[in-house]
């Protein structure tokens, strides 16, 4: 039994690492705006086809 | 090309009203719409309007001096959050950002200009982040940029402790987190004590489980909870008893006996309920804070004025900020911008709007040498002005500084929790003593015991959750609805109200879109000698006929024996006619209109008469209506007594008041306040700030809730002004359901306290009771709330 000595070792180290993982989402500011990333997600991928295009139509920048 | 009566821009969505601007196959209302779209095309955008259609906004007509103060260094680096070298990178406020194209296409900036590095937006902040390269684009260039493709951005004085709410907020999760990975890793190593309470299993691990429990004990104390012991300490030093006291012995008489239970090895002791208490405590805090801090309402006559304006001195333009304008300078005003300061008109003559200083909704016409005071907005030609009082000792910031503004309004529901937790206290002391006094007789070894049981159950735990998660559901349930709350604690002071003040222009009344009819039909002549009269009065009514009906001239006759007589009407002679315009009985004749009228005489021959009606706006008669039975109503206004008519029927006449100058205003509500009545004031504009301030609750009403509103309490939808009646209710009821979660809770320390004195509150027994209180007491609140709101604002 005295793996249990290892095995919440173990577990408390790992719990440990996902309570910093989500420290460092939130001092990144990942929680501040719930709003706006959910817009964002939805263009994400026509974003790139239009890169395409530009370059086809060699566009002036303003 | 066929005309289609339902043609609509492609840029903005609104009528084309003649269709002659066109660009490949699409129409468009204006250039200010095609100049976008052409910019957006030039730049393989159009995409832009493949997400939502019709997203864009029409760009204000362009003005080259818009921007001009950014021409200053000193205003930009005000502005910039960053700046290294080249790089520089700004948070811009643009109230236009409204749909998901808008989010689209600010973060496509870099693909407009290739000075801009990268841009995020803040959608509910109405904020973007743009970070640019200052060699290539100057920050008036970006701005000019996004005012052009109509996103303008608002510059406002930078608040000094801007991210303070953002950081705070942050550090709040961060205990939350914290407390919450304890309590459970905490309870996890109580289970084996609770399931073998004879102590026989695992004899060799449990000094193992309980270092562990302790370790993950002493985070929670000393940061989680730190607020409430350091608020409960100061609130013992000043002497004045609040929540966090009794929340606070709870919490030390936990942890103790949690200690001592540990150290000499008597098992795990509470940590699991003492953790689970904090964590409860801040999920209520957090709940609490979430309220509406990307609407603004703090604003005070300081953003409503520019950063800088233009100085002559020795024939050049220098940008100055507000605060280097000195007594003497002379000052060019351009087309709508915003005089800072009091002084003397210098130019032959200008138009200048005052709306937001006097609600007084038209222009006034300012000639040479005439006083012109800080706020208002010039209009037309550009003004010169001579400065006369530098600008924190105008006529605009002396109002500000009456003493309402000073005062820190005294929360009523902090007086009363304050009160429940000094009562708490006490009854917690006089129990603690009897079953102290019990024990004495029964087995005095076990006092100590008792009494740490005691102090522990009392612990107001399910009381502190009432508040925050009571008045959080009931603002949300608001904000649903249109009212935006400046916090949770201002719910508590819409109960008591016996009467409401409403400001008449832009609360009541639209500020533009009168109903001016004439009786007959009119001339070509006459419509021209009536305007060339009005325009030369400055009386609301003159001033609406004459914007009703100047497009329609092209020029005015001269004016000459221009008589004015107060109240009545006017007379003239305009191009060798002798022109009178007023009242009923000032030319004497019969009126029997609803409306308001005014009659025209033209050389002794009496042509007939416009009735003006005020449009309402939209859902203000229904509001009317249902608040008159229940509170007294009061109307004040800023205007002539013009139009009372349209409100006659909905006010007594004594609680018409017409007239009124914003200090008025102010004072007609600190005398009803004398009276012993509790007041809300419906005000919008800068006019009514000061009896906003001073009312028991004040509400702003705004047609966009993102645009300038004075320091209030609450935000109101314009559109959803009808439903302010319900609000009323909600937090009539939301009283209720606090009474009850107060009673529950205290219900549940009975039970505790029943388990103490018997000496029977094991560990077990209070990791079972506290989370089971917390969580009845959320759902109550949760539950009661949702249920009146799904009541309350269903559709009649």
């Amino acid at each position: 039994m005295e793996v249990i000595f290892i095995l919440v070792g173990v577990s408390t180290v790992i719990a440990l690492i996902f309570l910093g993982a989500f420290f460092w989402a939130n001092n990144n500011g990942q929680y501040d705006d719930h709003e706006t990333p959910a817009i964002r997600m939805l263009f994400d991928d026509e974003l790139i086809e239009k890169k395409t295009k530009d370059n086809t139509h060699g566009n002036t920048k303003v | 090309m066929s005309l289609d009566p339902t043609v609509t821009c492609a840029h903005c969505g609104d009528d084309c009203p003649d269709q002659t601007i066109t660009f490949e196959t699409h129409y468009f209302c204006c250039h200010g719409c095609l100049s976008v779209y052409q910019i957006l095309n030039e730049n393989g955008l159009t995409q832009f309007y493949d997400i939502n259609s019709n997203p864009g906004n029409r760009p204000k007509d362009s003005n080259e001096h818009r921007y001009l103060y950014l021409e200053n260094e000193e205003i930009c680096n005000g502005i910039l959050d960053f700046q290294d070298g080249d790089l520089a990178r700004v948070s811009l406020f643009i109230p236009s950002i409204h749909c998901v194209s808008c989010v689209w296409l600010l973060e496509n900036l870099n693909k407009v200009s290739e000075a801009v590095i990268a841009s995020q937006v803040n959608f509910l902040k109405r904020e973007a982040q743009i970070s640019f390269n200052q060699d290539k684009v100057s920050l008036k260039e970006l701005a000019e940029l996004l005012d052009k493709i109509g996103y303008a951005p608002i510059f406002e004085k930078k608040k000094t402790k801007e991210n303070q709410p953002k950081r705070d907020q942050r550090t709040l999760i961060k205990k939350m987190a914290i407390a919450g990975f304890c309590f459970g890793n905490i309870m996890l190593f109580s289970f084996p004590e609770y399931l073998n309470p004879d102590r026989t299993f695992a004899e060799n691990y449990r000094d193992f489980f309980s270092g562990i429990i302790l370790a993950l004990s002493i985070p929670v104390l000393i940061y989680c909870a730190r607020d409430y012991l350091i608020s409960a300490y100061k609130s013992i030093r000043i002497k004045q008893l609040n929540l966090d006291v009794p929340i606070s012995i709870g919490i030390i008489a936990l942890y103790a006996k949690s200690c001592f239970d540990i150290i000499y090895g008597n098992g795990p002791g509470y940590m699991d309920s003492f953790a689970g208490f904090v964590f409860f405590l801040l999920i209520g805090k957090w709940f609490q804070s979430k309220t509406y801090d990307y609407l603004s309402f703090e604003r005070d006559h300081g953003s409503y004025m520019p950063l800088a304006s233009t100085v002559i001195k020795d024939e050049q333009h220098l940008i100055t900020p507000i605060h280097e304008i000195k007594v003497g300078d002379q000052l060019l005003i351009h087309n709508d911008e915003i005089i800072p300061t009091d002084g003397i008109l210098l130019s032959q003559e200008s138009l200048i709007d005052y709306s937001f200083v006097t609600g007084e909704s038209r222009s006034t016409k300012k000639l040479e040498n005439e006083k012109v005071y800080a706020g208002g907005r010039v209009l037309g030609s550009q003004a010169l002005i001579l400065c006369e009082k530098v600008s924190n000792q105008s006529y605009l910031t002396d109002l500000w500084k009456q003493k309402v503004f000073d005062k820190q309004k005294e929360s009523p529901l902090k007086r009363t929790t304050d009160m429940l937790s000094r009562y708490f206290i006490y009854a917690v002391l006089v129990v603690a003593g009897i079953s102290g006094i019990l024990w004495a007789f029964i087995d005095h070894h076990e006092i100590p015991n008792v009494l740490i049981a005691v102090l522990i159950v009392a612990c107001p735990c399910a009381l502190a959750l009432s508040f925050p998660f009571t008045y959080g559901n009931t603002i949300r349930a608001m904000g649903k609805h249109g009212l935006y709350l400046r916090n949770s604690d201002v719910v508590d002071q819409m109960t008591g109200i016996t009467d409401i003040v409403f400001d008449k222009t832009g609360t009541l009344t639209l500020n533009k879109g009168q109903n001016i009819q004439f009786s007959t039909d009119l001339h070509e002549r006459d419509i021209k000698l009536i305007c060339s009269l009005c325009r030369h009065s400055i009386h609301p009514l003159s001033r609406s006929i004459y914007d009703a009906f100047k497009d329609k001239v092209k020029s005015h006759y001269n004016v000459s024996k221009f008589e004015e007589i107060k109240g009545k009407g006017m007379s003239a002679v305009v191009d060798s006619a002798a022109v009178r315009i007023g009242s009923a009985d000032f030319l004497g004749s019969q009126t029997d209109h609803e409306m308001t009228t005014v009659f025209v005489e033209i050389d002794g021959h009496l042509l007939g008469h416009f009735s003006i009606e005020q449009k309402l706006r939209h859902g203000v008669t229904e509001l009317l209506e249902a608040l008159k039975s229940r509170f007294t109503l009061h109307l004040l206004s800023g205007d002539i007594n013009s139009d009372d008519t349209l409100f006659k029927p909905h006010f007594d006449q004594d609680k018409l008041v017409f007239n009124k100058q914003p200090e008025d205003k102010l004072n007609y509500i600190n005398s009803l306040q004398n009276q012993g009545k509790k007041v809300m004031m419906l005000g919008d504009g800068l006019n009514d700030a000061g009896a906003l301030r001073a009312s028991d609750f004040g509400i702003s009403v705004s047609d966009d809730i993102y645009s300038f509103s004075p320091a209030c309490d609450g935000i109101i939808d314009a559109k959803k002004i009808e439903k302010l009646p319900h609000h009323l209710d909600l937090s009539q009821k939301a009283r209720l359901v606090l009474k009850a979660s107060l009673l529950f809770s205290l219900f549940y320390n009975l039970i505790g306290l029943g388990f103490a004195i018997s000496n029977n509150l094991s560990p077990l027994v209070a990791a079972i009771i506290m989370p089971l209180s917390s969580i009845s007491i959320v759902t109550l609140t949760t539950l009661g709330i949702r249920f009146y709101q799904g009541n309350l604002y269903k559709k009649p």
